[in-house]
């Protein structure tokens, strides 16, 4: 490609947050020229993050700006990771407005910046297995995964290699193990819950150590964790897996990176006459100048409503109603994962124990549901992660004056363990984004309108949750044991997926088992938007994998001149 | 109160010898401070005197420092202007009201003014009842709430007597307890 000319590259990667990054990587490494446009501002480790930043040193104690919240970040704020010092990585709602039916709210969570939501992402990474991409085939919800096991497998493995993910293998079908790092220990309790399921289930309900991005020892030349706690906020030894400290950096190292943050992208523009992606339409955050940058090959990886926010803005003759969109279904079967439901006890005795440090990890019970046996009130299943700890200070409780201060300074609560279910959501054509007619961001892009609810097998599911929580947690001997269901609104999961999806047919399907767009072949789609279906696993790694596989498909496709 | 602020507030008082438990009239001196220490919008001088008077009592000094040792009052009034809602506020003032107005009712003075042994019946008796916000018990429970966490989320605390360690470098998932 002619290097004179500013504007034009190779690839062009739209977002760069946990699959942007895997693009750049992918692409720059096998000789790529690639721009990757970031609509947010750039992120500075030594200036953002704050994960050492004690209570004390913060206005609040933590609590967070309310005010400024509940004014900017009314629907952020609802994010855990959103607080005094975490707001900084979510956007501001009244610049980045969406529309829904009051009646029926989605909570849409997003980071706008160099490293999208990696920054402050819940880093927890879990392989689908065959039982997860072949469940719309087997009945009948959604449409056909193009791909089964097989063929991610060695992208799982690919991707694992690089980040970096400890675990404990447990030889599990369900839940293929990967490569793994050393797991974090148990706390006494979650051993005695492990021990108690394994004697009444078997290798049923396994709980095993939570397996996540987070180095239990040093890995590609980044640190072990410190195990400080709040991994949400940056770490400036780079222990978590984000694009900012691992993948940005290696497409950098190429010499073949050019990152433009603060380019809000509006459009992608097609060429008429051979229906292929030309151009991507950009506008500065801060300058609001309008400008274009020209591709060869372009990867949409801008959070799955994001992209699917571009590709319904890109309209033209060739595509009426979105570019890519034949199928009609572009902006359809929105997924999250529905949760906010489990149960909690005290666990008895072990008291003259205790755990040092911050574990920035929790336990995980693979699904059991659905998986040898066929459970009559719902399909598909569920995941339990949770954990145990003892409360300090915090537990409070009657009483005040010397003897009040010195048994909280001095005594720790009992033992307490929770166990939280993450539910697959069925893939539902209903549940559907498009462009409000009226509302426009503070770009004057057209804001997405969403609809989406939870049905009836998301209900039973987070009914059945509650049940065998609360059973788990009975077997382990656990007293005042408590059910719960926040009834959370889709979106707070923070895993939305589904509205671009992948599948063999055009007809139904907008984009190949390639994450290749049907009708444009050289604009490809990797983030959550291509989920055919939504399984019950943390997703990311899953998006890496098919980011990584993608972007050597379409390499060489290249190289073999077939793109 | 922004740091500066506090350590000149402790180091003030430090340096006037204030070693044993308050005298009344040395709660209506800190009232008096409040207002320097971010809180001047937040209560009227009795007011002050009265969460000063509850943060001393549910956290007092011992071997270890108390809540005003480490500006919980100024902690509370912060969070009274600037993070509660005005009707939360304006609750939270008049149930402070209700606790005096009780003590006087009951023992025939304000909480600051009571004995020890009076002062201790009545809070005895917010504590372990619960009542609607703008009420002496609600008022009672958010006081000794915020004065609980503004304590231990201190610096002198979380470092002096908590020791906690903010890069502990390991963790363990079971250990013993030590001594």
């Amino acid at each position: 490609m002619p290097r004179h000319q500013p504007n034009r590259f190779d690839a062009i990667v739209v977002g760069s947050g946990i699959t942007g990054g895997f693009a750049a990587k992918e692409l720059t490494e096998r000789g790529l020229s690639t721009l990757v446009l970031e609509a947010g501002r750039p992120i500075d480790p030594a200036r953002d993050y704050t994960e050492h930043v004690q209570p004390w040193e913060m206005r609040f104690r933590g609590y967070g700006d309310r005010r400024a919240l509940e004014r900017d970040q009314f629907i952020q704020k609802n994010c855990y990771a959103c607080d005094e010092m975490g707001a900084r990585f979510f956007v501001n709602d009244r610049e980045n407005p969406y529309t829904f039916d009051p009646a029926a709210p989605f909570h849409w969570i997003r980071g706008r910046q160099v490293g999208g939501r990696s920054i402050m992402w819940g880093r927890q990474v879990y392989r689908w297995s065959d039982l997860d991409f072949g469940a719309n085939l087997e009945d009948g919800h959604g449409v056909d995964w193009p791909i089964r096991y097989p063929d991610i497998a060695p992208w799982y493995s690919y991707v694992e290699r690089f980040i970096g993910v400890s675990g404990l293998a447990e030889g599990l079908p369900q839940l293929p193990d990967g490569e793994f790092l050393p797991p974090m220990a148990f706390r006494c309790p979650e051993l005695r819950v492990r021990e108690a399921a394994e004697r009444v289930w078997g290798r049923d309900r396994v709980l095993t150590m939570g397996r996540c991005a987070v180095l239990t020892r040093p890995h590609n030349g980044r640190a072990a964790c410190h195990y400080c706690g709040p991994c949400e906020r940056g770490c400036v030894t780079h222990s978590y897996f984000n694009s900012l400290g691992s993948t940005l950096p290696a497409a950098a190292r190429t010499g073949k990176l050019t990152l433009r943050p603060n380019s809000v992208v509006e459009s992608i523009r097609s060429d008429p006459r051979t229906g292929r992606a030309r151009s991507v339409r950009v506008i500065d955050a801060e300058s609001h100048r309008t400008m274009e940058f020209e591709g060869r090959l372009i990867f949409l990886c801008a959070s799955a409503l994001e992209s699917t926010r571009i590709l319904l803005n890109s309209r033209s003759d060739r595509f009426p109603d979105g570019l890519a969109n034949d199928s009609g279904q572009l902006g359809r079967n929105l997924m999250d994962h529905c949760f906010g439901a489990g149960a909690r006890g005290t666990m008895p005795g072990m008291l003259d124990r205790d755990s040092r440090g911050a574990r920035p990890n929790g336990v995980y019970v693979p699904r059991f549901r659905n998986v040898r046996d066929r459970h009559p009130g719902f399909v598909r299943g569920y995941g339990f992660q949770g954990g145990a700890w003892r409360s300090g200070w915090g537990r409070g409780g009657p009483g005040f004056g010397a003897g009040y201060k010195r048994a909280l300074i001095r005594e720790k609560g009992p033992w307490r363990m929770s166990l939280g279910g993450w539910g697959e959501m069925l893939p539902r054509p209903d549940n559907a984004v498009t462009l409000d007619p009226v509302v426009k961001d503070r770009w004057g892009i057209p804001a997405l309108k969403i609809q989406c609810t939870f049905g009836p097998n998301e209900r039973a599911i987070l009914a059945d949750i509650q049940v065998t929580a609360a059973e788990m947690l009975e077997a382990a001997g656990a007293t005042e044991i408590t059910s719960y269901d926040d009834r959370l609104p889709p979106g707070l999961c923070i895993h939305e997926m589904g509205t671009a999806r992948m599948g063999r047919d055009p007809k139904t399907s907008v984009l190949n088992g390639w994450n290749q767009a049907h009708a444009v072949p050289n604009l490809f789609l990797t983030d959550g938007a291509c989920m055919t279906s939504s399984a019950n696993q943390n997703p990311s790694i899953t998006y890496m994998a098919l980011t990584a596989r993608a972007c050597h498909h379409a390499v060489d496709l290249i190289d073999r001149n077939e793109l | 109160m922004d740091r500066r602020d506090l350590v000149r507030w402790l180091s003030g008082f430090a340096a006037a010898g204030w070693m044993a438990p308050l005298p009344g009239a040395e709660r209506v001196r800190l009232a008096e401070l409040l207002p320097r220490s971010g809180g001047a919008a937040a209560f009227t001088p009795a007011q002050a005197a009265l969460v000063a008077t509850l943060a001393d009592v549910i956290i007092p000094r011992t071997d270890t420092p108390g809540a005003l040792d480490v500006e919980v009052p100024g902690f509370i009034a912060r969070l009274t202007t600037d993070w509660y809602s005005d009707e939360e506020a304006t609750q939270l003032r008049r149930g402070l009201d209700a606790i005096d107005a009780l003590a006087r009712a009951r023992f025939g003075g304000t909480v600051l003014s009571l004995s020890e042994p009076n002062r201790t019946a009545l809070l005895e008796s917010l504590d372990t009842a619960t009542g609607q916000p703008g009420s002496a018990e609600h008022t009672f429970a958010r006081i000794k709430s915020l004065t609980v966490y503004g304590y231990f989320t201190s610096e002198r605390v979380q470092t002096e007597v908590l020791k906690t360690e903010i890069v502990p470098g390991r963790f363990d998932g079971c250990i013993p307890i030590p001594g």
